[in-house]
């Protein structure tokens, strides 16, 4: 518990200090008030707004007061689009997730059996192809396997829509076409990264004693190793794919980009060109949130399907 | 150098006592070349990597023609094996403006490998510096920086990256200094617990007493220790650093378009990518191979000295 609470105060440590960063961010750019008012206002109306916005008060003032307001989750208003920021953030993080989680279902889905066959058969043809494949997926730029996709299957084959995101009033199977070649670039990464990962822990659980005592007691091949072998090469698998969910946000920023789709990748990798602060601010933190969740949430996970460790 | 003539012959017999200090390093020497060997994928992926090493090396001399030479007649030419209208002397075809893919893809070898080692020294020497100060110091010396460390890894480090390079503008300067920046977490830990374990052990107790300072230290017990845990971060900082160089290029804010980067060439490639396939193809199957042999390299060393990964 105590171990727990702790890893809770430094995730909001780490919270506070993107918040710092992300203010800091603001002036680092430049004049604020410039960035709403544009470079052409006359200094007068210039004047106004930094007066009427709070931006002509000392710094430390400022500081504290761009705290406040974003613990109460108030992140100011769009450079670009002149709308409240957090709005914003949570339509795209739905569209990114339409994206995200399919990726990392499939990934799991071909993950776990390669991993476990490529294990099983160790050194065989197999083996290789999939060794191979899983290191060419982890060394290819993401961004350069999108393109070739778009390459192959739009330009080329003309099978799929090349990027954007359909209608959402349109049929499901538009919806999926247009969602299909992102989802499954996006999925390469972690599905390379977990694969191995289950091949290496697989191949660790096969020698230990109670597989060992499994083959004793006669059971088959298949039981001993999807019941017994797995079972235990899961847990270090699940933590891993709990981390996996924080590298897809980075991949997002890429595979969003590449393909054109609204989500939130695209949104911060855009609000980062064109320096609109106050969204990057507000990305920052929402990564930072959902980084500390998600690696809290792999220790829990770890504790919980592992009773030997208990207190570390 | 001078020892290792004598040493060679000696290491191989059966040891006499006045050749011990010197035999171990020789044959440890031996014994990671053996096994180098032994390991066809690491040993393919050093020569592919020598062989990038000479390519960058030699770039003005082999490469055909000019990086930058525009040929406004022979503009996006095939590859000449798959159409035979396309000129020979242009092997992997041109791109939008006439210039020599093969040619483009030689020299941006350079940058990429410059960026890379850059990175690598440069993360290395700040890791290696505050983990030492954190080591040796301990404290609130110590704190700061491990939390620095923490918060650092606690983003993706390409989102830092993007956000540092928007913010202070795009150059190779700029760019090894934000790859140093997401990096150097990785070194400092290292270097750090090795500090704490070396710091208690008794042989630098007993060094410590007979007035052995810290500078002997760091470099006699220290950073020896430490050595083969930092070349398996190396070996995977080298790729991270060319991952990133091409990203952060291709979304225009790693090195400025006018350098052949293969990450440059890939963005050039977006804009006209309808159906010039090889303007993006060469350069990410370099990027790939490249990537995958430093990878492969890690491995073997991570292997090798038995590192345990952290």
């Amino acid at each position: 518990m105590f171990y727990l609470a702790n890893r809770m105060v430094q995730g909001l440590i780490v919270i506070l200090a993107a918040l710092t960063l992300a203010f800091l961010m603001m002036f680092v750019i430049g004049d604020p008030a410039m960035m709403y008012v544009g470079p052409d206002a006359s200094s007068e109306v210039l004047e106004r707004y930094r007066r009427s916005m709070g931006f002509d008060r000392p710094m430390i003032v400022q500081y504290f007061e761009f705290m406040r307001s974003a613990v109460q989750l108030d992140f100011g208003v769009s450079y670009r689009q002149r709308t409240d920021v957090v709005p914003i953030i949570l339509e795209r993080l739905g569209r990114s997730a339409e994206l995200a989680l399919p990726a990392m279902l499939l990934a799991a889905l071909v993950s776990i059996p390669v991993g476990v066959i490529s294990a099983v058969h160790r050194n065989t043809m197999i083996d290789y192809v999939a060794r191979f494949v899983a290191l060419i997926g982890q060394a290819a730029p993401n961004f350069w396997v999108g393109i070739m996709a778009i390459l192959l299957f739009s330009s080329a084959l003309g099978i799929l829509p090349s990027s954007g995101r359909a209608d959402p009033g349109s049929p499901i199977w538009t919806q999926a076409r247009y969602i299909l070649m992102p989802m499954v670039v996006l999925s390469l990464m972690p599905m390379a990264y977990l694969t191995r990962m289950m091949r290496s822990t697989v191949l660790e659980v096969i020698n230990e004693d109670y597989v060992r005592t499994a083959r004793a007691k006669g059971l088959s091949e298949t039981k001993v190793i999807y019941v017994h072998a797995l079972r235990n090469a899961l847990i270090p698998y699940v933590t891993l794919y709990a981390l996996q969910f924080g590298w897809i946000l980075a991949g997002s920023m890429v595979i969003e980009t590449v393909f054109a789709w609204p989500g939130f990748g695209r949104l911060l990798m855009d609000s980062i060109r064109m320096l609109d602060i106050p969204v990057v601010a507000a990305g920052l933190t929402t990564v930072a949130a959902l980084y500390i969740t998600l690696n809290l949430l792999a220790d829990m996970l770890y504790t919980l399907l592992d009773p030997r460790v208990v207190n570390r | 150098m001078t020892t290792t003539t004598a040493a060679r012959h000696t290491s191989n017999g059966k040891g006499q006592p006045d050749s011990q200090v010197v035999a171990p390093k020789k044959s440890e020497w031996k014994r990671a070349m053996r096994s180098l060997y032994r390991s066809k994928a690491a040993l393919g992926s050093a020569l592919l990597l020598i062989l990038l090493i000479i390519v960058a090396l030699t770039a003005q001399w082999i490469a055909p023609h000019d990086p930058r030479a525009v040929d406004i007649s022979n503009r996006m030419l095939w590859p000449v094996w798959t159409d035979s209208n396309s000129n020979p002397i242009y092997f992997l075809g041109t791109d939008s403006l006439g210039r020599d893919i093969l040619s483009r893809l030689i020299h941006a070898s350079q940058m990429t490998l410059i960026v890379a080692v850059a990175a690598v020294i440069a993360s290395g020497l700040v890791g290696i510096f505050m983990g030492l100060i954190s080591g040796f110091f301990g404290s609130w010396m110590d704190s700061i920086i491990m939390r620095l460390a923490d918060l650092q890894l606690a983003f993706p480090s390409l989102l830092i990256g993007l956000i540092v390079m928007a913010l202070i503008g795009s150059g190779v300067a700029e760019l090894i200094f934000v790859i140093a920046l997401t990096q150097w977490a990785y070194y400092a830990r290292i270097v750090r617990s090795e500090v704490i374990k070396v710091r208690e052990t008794e042989y630098v107790q007993a060094a410590r007493a007979l007035g052995a300072g810290n500078i002997r230290l760091i470099f006699k017990h220290v950073l020896p220790n430490a050595l083969a845990s930092m070349l398996v971060v190396a070996s995977f900082t080298l790729a991270i650093a060319i991952y990133y160089e091409a990203s952060l290029s291709f979304f225009g804010l790693g090195i400025p378009p006018a350098i052949p980067t293969w990450g440059n060439m890939i963005a050039d490639a977006r804009d006209v990518m309808l159906r010039n396939w090889w303007f993006a193809l060469f350069p990410g199957l370099a990027i790939t191979f490249t990537v995958l042999a430093f990878n492969l390299l890690g491995d073997w060393v991570r292997d090798h000295f038995d590192v345990k990964a952290e």
